[in-house]
């Protein structure tokens, strides 16, 4: 620069181009983890959806676009709605179940007493251990295999309760049961975790304010655990929708039990119906996408105004 | 019985009832395990009289069928399908480790390649530059190994432009720090106006350098003839004629340099001063007798990280420094430091091959003055006393 003429001030980038520039450069440093997502979630949705929108399936000579065909064929099937009531009516009373028996577990568990610790690990025990094992235990126990000195006994109880509630109703029960046994035990243990988690004095205070251990649970003991209790029930949906494993070994892989899930699985791999099958896994979706909704909005409400 | 022991017995039967009731399963199928076949069809489904492992030992039996009460059951290689669960488990969880690592550096790649491509790539083609015989008038660009460096180490001029860069970096930045204490110091005792100094003091920094150099290119060497020239004039001749030629512009440019950098210093180290707790020098103004105490072993010390950091900039500034030097002497080389030499070599010689070895002649200097830097700006941790 000569020292005569004026020079100019450091350049001045206008703040527009600046700002487009940090964007751009935050969208080359996302990609990767973008793809991944893209690739690993959302492409199989994505092959899935497109999928139930064709007569992909073993059987079939060729694969083409048959638009909505498959949602029309499921939802005029009544088996379908079969499927669909079973697995709401095993999501909500598996639910519930899970939270009495796990908010039940945690108050117990949360009081020190003396081999609290050996209780503890008995009841993470039955999340614990491989559910491959302990169904083999329910299965024996509850659907004898071989002539044992309990089969006639359990044998009366099936066919009371099917007799009473319908075919099937016992394959229900047991089903569960054992997904409230293991489901309760990881509730439980993620509920004690949240009530440690709540200041003492909390509690404390709580004991002047109220007049019963009622009011004091109803008040304050269930408010502070909402957080916790809606995640517990999103995990339970999840298990519950999505659940193939409980029901597929309790029940030897037949379809005595429709749950939506397990029955795409066997329309699926079973049947070689992908589409069909495509078209059952998705109608799940909207459930799934409601339950998340709801759930949000009570794991984190609006915030009202500080009284 | 009281009603708090009451209490206490309820919630241990509670307990025990709850273990029971998660243990159960896990109990009934132990129990199965032991039993033999007649006692699996007329025993008690809750316990065992005759306990036997042969349903274990069963396990580890060759292949073959087995009757078992009244069922003929295939045998199962059961011990090879165990070492088979052994490899899957091993194997996944090889996997998930190996995939989540290339994962990691899979996420890791854009800054990579950013800091490769931005840092990485110009300083080690720089580095290959300065082994070949690249230049504008070169016919061609060849290998030459360290020849270029040893062309600029046997140059009288390197070694005088090496000192003087050397010898700028400590006037400047000794002359920085001292002014810059000093403004910090001042300017952090509260009182009337002290916002309107502190805007005066961070003006020089803040100011233009292109304009500011300007004003003192005109007061230190006044391009026309003017009322002060003369004055001017013979201060120029007293100094370079007892230091030596170069000597006035060397100190007009070392003048310029402190005189900006000194505003960044003092502004930096006020910073650094309020950060430091008010508590501290309560305690010092009890605990020793005069200020010059308070100040060489509290306030001193309290600052060192940010001292640390100034004369690391200092020395950036200093060692590279190009625009300073460059418009104080119009471009032409009276004033050889390193940098602005390279600069004059590469961009104006076309010298691009020495211009390297010139730039890259400093790195050792760099890498030392940082190791120097960190030490005392991060010291081995003293055990407490």
């Amino acid at each position: 620069m000569r020292p005569g003429s004026v020079p100019h001030g450091p350049a001045q980038a206008p703040a527009g181009s600046v700002r487009r520039r940090e964007i751009l450069v935050a969208y080359a440093l996302l990609t990767p983890a973008v793809l991944l997502v893209l690739g690993v979630l959302a492409y199989p949705v994505a092959w899935e959806v497109w999928i139930s929108l064709t007569s992909f399936a073993s059987r079939a000579e060729s694969r083409s676009f048959v638009g909505v065909a498959n949602y029309r064929t499921m939802l005029a099937d009544a088996f379908f709605w079969r499927a669909l009531a079973t697995t709401v009516v095993y999501f909500v009373v598996t639910t519930l179940a899970k939270l009495a028996v796990g908010v039940a577990l945690a108050l117990l568990l949360a009081r020190p007493c003396r081999g609290r610790a050996l209780v503890f690990l008995a009841v993470f025990l039955p999340w614990a251990y491989p559910g491959g094992v302990t169904v083999v235990a329910w299965y024996w126990m509850l659907n004898p295999p071989l002539i044992t000195s309990y089969s006639v006994a359990v044998g009366h109880w099936k066919h009371a309760v099917d007799g009473v509630a319908g075919a099937g109703a016992y394959t229900f029960a047991s089903v569960a049961l054992f997904n409230i046994w293991r489901g309760a035990s990881f509730t439980a243990v993620f509920l004690l975790a949240g009530l440690n988690a709540i200041p003492r004095e909390l509690f404390d205070y709580a004991r002047l304010e109220t007049r019963s251990a009622a009011q004091r649970f109803r008040h304050v003991t269930l408010p502070l655990l909402r957080p916790f209790l809606a995640l517990a029930v999103f995990l339970s949906f999840t298990t519950a929708f999505a659940d193939l494993a409980n029901v597929w070994m309790l029940t030897g892989g037949r379809v005595i039990f429709p749950v939506v899930g397990t029955y795409a699985y066997w329309l699926g791999i079973r049947s070689g119906e992908f589409a069909e099958a495509a078209a059952w896994s998705l109608s799940l979706v909207p459930l799934l996408l409601l339950a998340l909704a709801v759930l949000f909005r009570w794991f984190d409400p609006p915030r009202e105004a500080p009284a | 019985m009281s009603r708090g022991r009451l209490a206490r017995w309820i919630h241990g039967a509670a307990l025990a009832l709850v273990a029971a009731y998660s243990v159960f399963p896990i109990y009934f199928i132990t129990v199965q395990s032991l039993k033999t076949p007649q006692e699996d069809v007329f025993g008690s489904p809750f316990y065992v009289a005759d306990p036997t492992v042969e349903n274990y030992a069963e396990l580890l039996a060759g292949p073959g069928t087995r009757v078992r009460g009244f069922v003929v059951l295939p045998r199962v290689p059961f011990v090879r399908w165990l070492a088979n669960s052994a490899v899957v488990l091993g194997a996944s969880l090889v996997v998930t480790l190996v995939a989540g690592v290339l994962v990691a550096y899979a996420l890791l790649t854009p800054a990579v390649l950013l800091v490769l491509g931005v840092l990485a790539y110009p300083v080690a083609w720089e580095v290959w530059i300065s082994l070949t015989s690249f230049a504008s008038r070169a016919e061609s660009r060849s290998f030459v190994g360290v020849a270029n460096y040893r062309t600029m180490l046997a140059d009288a001029f390197f070694w005088r432009a090496l000192a003087t860069t050397v010898v700028y970096f400590v006037v400047t930045t000794l002359a920085k720090l001292a002014v810059g204490v000093a403004l910090a110091l001042l300017l952090a005792r509260p009182c009337r106006g002290r916002a309107l100094v502190f805007l005066a003091v961070f003006l020089p920094w803040a100011y233009p350098g292109g304009v500011t150099v300007v004003a003192w290119y005109w007061m230190l060497n006044p391009p026309l003839i003017t009322s002060y020239s003369v004055a001017v004039g013979h201060w120029k001749h007293a100094v370079d004629g007892v230091a030596g030629a170069g000597a006035y512009t060397f100190a007009s440019v070392a003048l310029f340099n402190i005189w900006r950098g000194a505003s960044f210093t003092a502004v930096f180290l006020l910073a650094g001063l309020n950060a430091i707790p008010r508590e501290l020098f309560d305690y010092a103004r009890l605990e020793t007798r005069s200020a010059a105490q308070r100040f060489r072993h509290v306030t001193l010390p309290l600052l060192r990280p940010f001292l640390a950091l100034a004369v690391f900039l200092s020395f950036t500034t200093a060692f590279a420094d190009l625009a300073n030097v460059w418009m104080l002497t119009g471009g032409r080389v009276i004033f050889p430091v390193v940098g602005t030499y390279a600069y004059w070599l590469g961009i104006r010689s076309g010298e691009f091959a020495e211009a390297a070895a010139w730039s890259l002649s400093l790195v050792p200097l760099l890498l030392l003055a940082l190791a120097v830097l960190f030490r005392w700006f991060d010291p081995p941790r003293e055990a407490p006393a």
